[in-house]
């Protein structure tokens, strides 16, 4: 942070510019066409109906919703149906592919309005500025020309629901006023009309918001606005490069672009495929740069900042879902969290940190497996491990000096957080233990074995004052701190991803007997039981996957898409009786980066030292499911489940050397398995040798 | 923030641009407008006025002040929580008389609040934007107060310091790195008042963390000296 040697910033912003021309020159290229997908119109259960419109990389997003409005934190559009005595303004959709186009419609007795908005930064304009462009379409609904015309407001915030970034202007700023067609405020410009012949612009009216308004039946109506407002100039010069046509190709293209390069992942069942595209967009959203690199950040609007906590997980469903380049870079910006005392932090007093942290490192090296990332991650994770090992060591020290009711575990924390206890926590020693243990693993791809065996040991020793600790505490399953009360929370993480219990252990299954009881679903309940928490039950779920009881992991996918928004995004936590989800505002970060691990794990459970496929036990889903270029621990996975007749399942697969072992579907019993085995000791399962590429599982009904 | 890169232009291929025809010597002009373009560039981009562009915006006019005075100063806007203020002055004093380790222990303090209360433009928005930005000035402030130790003229100005790096690891929620920084602090000067307050207070709060009577890292926040 010394400020000694940095260039003025519009000076280096100018030289750039230069450079930029010189290479590039100045004319934007037209985008290749990109047809629509469709729209994917699916139900909103929440009260307010929102989407996020950002792309990665920038600072801002775009609301969508609730009602018909778009803003991104400094003002808003707001558009009404003139003429009509009641309009019903539909849920935000997006496109049926996942690209976050957003959609949506107003209707009244005679007429029906359909919008269209797409965000993308616009070539030739700032590079770092997004830009929404909007088009109504409005038309009759029993044909002829359409009665009611359109009026557009412009809003200091938006209605409902909504975030104010941090840097935005405080409202309520100066008055907007209309100038060659564009909305200005302080000489700085927030949109405009994209053709100022087809409105007809007024000063304030009577609820003394700017407005303008167009006849209906004509052509299509256009506008624009921009992240943060901008300078006339700037506005010119997106004025004169912004056609609506193309920004909705650019924009289909960058993100049709941003998912390819990824893992293929389809099931039969369209819903899921399109929640698992959905996610991946919210992580993508979820995107920042930084210091020359990408962070993960919690969700496109009221949590722009990274915790480890979420981090790691975006981190994992990234990897996952093939995005290796960028779940590695932003286990990367985890670096940046290391203290000199070799914790990593990322919040005060949440401790959990170091071992999450270490578990991403160790995600974004394994998935797939590579020896040189994991050497290039591990000289900071093992001084991260050190300090986890000096913890307990300090604890103990402690002990012989004073009173300490937990020797041997990490020390008190004071997360400030969803905990809502400061104690010593189980969850910081459930992510402390699985770090040791990642970084094990890290340890030894990097071909330090010594480091791998002394990482192994001290997490088996932590993993053993654990279970003491566990024995010694007066309750039925997994409490969220020792001796301090709390909310349930940290202890979720138990069974997975922190794996320190067998997926056996009855103190796992009554935790999630006893939380999934409180909210009458297979979600968790925060706080009161009305309030469902959209992640905090899905590593319950992959629990069950280990444990092999995939009703239940089914039970929770069906439960935690039933709350999904209507572009599939989750708030943090939504009120079950009044569906509200207060100023939490979805889609979040976390719950993303959970559903692509549940759904992944549902196929393909790569946790243990087999490759378990078919994990969610769902003869529907051998109806064609299909994983291309999917990372897993053994390598990269092409994997196809097919029901070639009703008595036969058939997997096929290309995994370098995995041993594999395959669910026999719930509902059927094995006849036989050509290319595998039925396990011994359980004949649900069929293992395969490690050559195999394929497996047949003969079956019949099960009584 | 950089962004995808547009795509090169493509030339237009309309039937008309297809018809002109061009001047010989256009190549030549285009090259060295190019040419011109990049130069001016670089130009600007290692010749062009440079500025101080740390995170605080705050200037101070330090010219003919002494280091006490530049400390009341600090102590001035500490007391009156404006951060960004009292960071400037704590590093104009730290340029005014370098090495003292005084001054270097009240910049890192500067910093450490700064990260961590920092109101900048307007009431209750942090100056940091996102944790990691606060963590690399918690981080600058630990590397301030590796300097003040190293330059400490005494054991119990040295173990000042690692008293306040016992607090400010204790601040960020990690007690036994404040513990380990409090023992080494007493067992360089086992007198040391403040520590031996600060250290009891940490002690009761690992016996009792959930205690309501527990004054927290948070409520003794860092002061100047």
């Amino acid at each position: 942070m010394n400020p000694c040697t940095r260039f003025h910033a519009p000076y280096r912003t100018f030289a750039l510019a230069l450079l930029a021309a010189a290479a590039f020159g100045c004319g934007p290229a037209r985008p290749k066409a990109q047809p629509s997908a469709g729209v994917a119109v699916l139900p909103e259960p929440y009260a307010h109906s929102l989407a996020a419109l950002g792309v990665p990389g920038f600072r801002r997003a775009f609301q969508a919703g609730h009602g018909s409005q778009l803003g991104a934190g400094d003002a808003a559009f707001a558009w009404a149906l003139d003429g009509a005595d009641a309009a019903t303004t539909s849920p935000v959709y997006f496109e049926s592919d996942g690209v976050p186009i957003a959609h949506w419609w107003m209707t009244t007795a005679s007429d029906s309005a359909h919008f269209e908005a797409a965000v993308s930064p616009v070539p030739g304009a700032t590079d770092t500025l997004l830009v929404a462009s909007v088009r109504v379409t409005v038309v009759a609904r029993g044909g002829g020309a359409a009665l009611s015309g359109l009026r557009l407001h412009v809003l200091d915030e938006l209605a409902g629901p909504h975030y104010r970034p941090w840097d935005a202007i405080p409202a309520p700023g100066a008055a907007w006023t209309w100038s060659s067609g564009r909305a200005t405020r302080d000489g700085l410009v927030l949109g405009g009309l994209a053709d100022t012949k087809s409105w007809r612009v007024g000063g304030a009216d009577g609820d003394a918001r700017l407005s303008a308004t167009a006849a209906a039946g004509g052509a299509a109506l256009e506008c624009w606005l921009v992240d943060r407002p901008v300078s006339e100039s700037e506005a010119a010069r997106i004025t004169k490069r912004l056609r609506h046509d193309e920004h909705v190709a650019r924009t289909r293209g960058l993100w049709r672009d941003w998912l390819a390069r990824g893992a293929t992942f389809e099931t039969p069942d369209t819903l899921v495929n399109q929640a698992w595209r959905a996610a991946l967009v919210t992580l993508l959203q979820g995107q920042e740069r930084s210091a020359g690199g990408w962070v993960p950040i919690g969700n496109p609007f009221q949590y722009r900042d990274t915790w480890l906590r979420d981090g790691a997980r975006v981190v994992r469903a990234l990897a996952l879902a093939g995005q290796t380049q960028l779940a590695r870079e932003d286990a990367l910006s985890f670096v940046r969290y290391q203290l000199p005392s070799g914790a990593l932090l990322s919040q005060s007093g949440q401790l959990d940190g170091a071992g999450e942290g270490l578990w991403a490192f160790e995600q974004a090296a394994s998935l797939p497996p590579d020896a040189a990332w994991s050497k290039r991650f591990l000289p900071v994770a093992l001084r991260t491990g050190e300090w986890l090992r000096r913890q307990r060591e300090q604890s103990l020290a402690l002990a012989a000096k004073m009173r300490v009711d937990w020797p041997g575990l990490l020390p008190f924390g004071d997360p400030r957080d969803a905990e809502l206890v400061r104690g010593p926590l189980v969850g910081n020693d459930a992510w402390a233990i699985a770090g040791q243990l990642a970084l094990a693993s890290l340890a030894a791809r990097a071909g330090d074995a010594g480091a791998a065996d002394a990482a192994r040991a001290e997490g088996e020793s932590h993993r053993a004052a654990f279970a003491a600790a566990l024995a010694r505490e007066a309750h039925a399953d997994v409490p969220p701190s020792w001796g301090e009360g709390g909310r349930d929370w940290g202890n979720c993480y138990v069974g997975f991803p922190a794996r320190v219990l067998e997926p056996k252990s009855a103190r796992l299954a009554a935790l999630a007997q006893r939380l999934w009881a409180r909210s009458g679903l297979h979600m968790v309940s925060y706080g009161p039981a009305d309030s469902l928490h959209t992640y905090l039950g899905t590593d319950l779920a992959v629990w069950a996957l280990l444990a092999d009881r995939p009703a239940d992991a089914r039970a929770s996918l069906a439960d935690l898409l039933a709350h999904s928004n209507s572009t599939l995004g989750q708030a943090e936590i939504v009120s079950r009786s009044g569906r509200g989800f207060g100023n939490n505002l979805p889609p979040h970060g976390t719950a993303a980066a959970q559903l692509v691990e549940l759904l992944r794990d549902m196929i393909v459970l790569d946790v243990r030292d087999t490759l378990d496929v078919g994990a969610c036990a769902d003869a529907a889903w051998w109806a064609g499911t299909h994983l291309r270029r999917a990372p897993t621990r053994f390598g990269l996975l092409e994997l196809s489940l097919t029901r070639p007749a009703a008595d036969r399942f058939e997997a096929r697969w290309s995994a370098p050397g995995a041993p594999v072992r395959v669910r026999v579907p719930d509902g059927f019993a094995l006849v036989r398995a050509e290319g595998g085995a039925a396990d011994p000791a359980d004949a649900r399962w069929v293992s395969c040798p490690a050559a195999a590429g394929s497996v047949t599982l003969h079956v019949k009904e099960a009584p | 923030m950089s962004k995808r890169r547009p795509q090169a232009p493509q030339a237009p291929k309309s039937a008309a641009s297809e018809r002109q025809s061009r001047p010989a010597n256009t190549p030549l002009i285009a090259g060295a407008a190019v040419v011109a373009l990049a130069a001016a560039g670089l130009w600007f981009a290692y010749f062009g006025r440079t500025r101080a562009s740390g995170t605080p915006h705050v200037s101070v006019r330090a010219d003919g002040l002494t280091t006490q005075q530049m400390l009341d100063s600090v102590r001035t806007h500490f007391e009156a929580h404006q951060w960004d203020a009292a960071l400037a002055w704590a590093h104009a004093s730290n340029v005014s008389e370098p090495g003292n380790a005084r001054l270097l222990l009240n910049e890192a303090l500067a910093w450490h609040n700064y990260a961590q209360d920092a109101t900048q433009r307007w009431p209750g928005r942090s100056a940091t934007r996102t944790s990691l930005d606060r963590i690399e000035l918690e981080k600058h402030a630990f590397a301030l107060l590796d300097s003040a130790e190293a330059v400490a003229g005494s054991d119990e100005e040295w173990a000042n310091v690692r008293r306040w790096r016992g607090t400010q690891y204790e601040v960020l929620g990690s007690p036994l790195d404040a513990v380990q920084a409090y023992e080494e602090a007493l067992a360089r000067f086992p007198g040391h008042r403040a520590t031996i307050e600060r250290f009891g207070w940490l002690q009761r709060l690992i016996v009792r963390p959930s205690d309501p009577k527990s004054v927290t890292a948070e409520d003794a926040a860092p002061r100047p000296r």
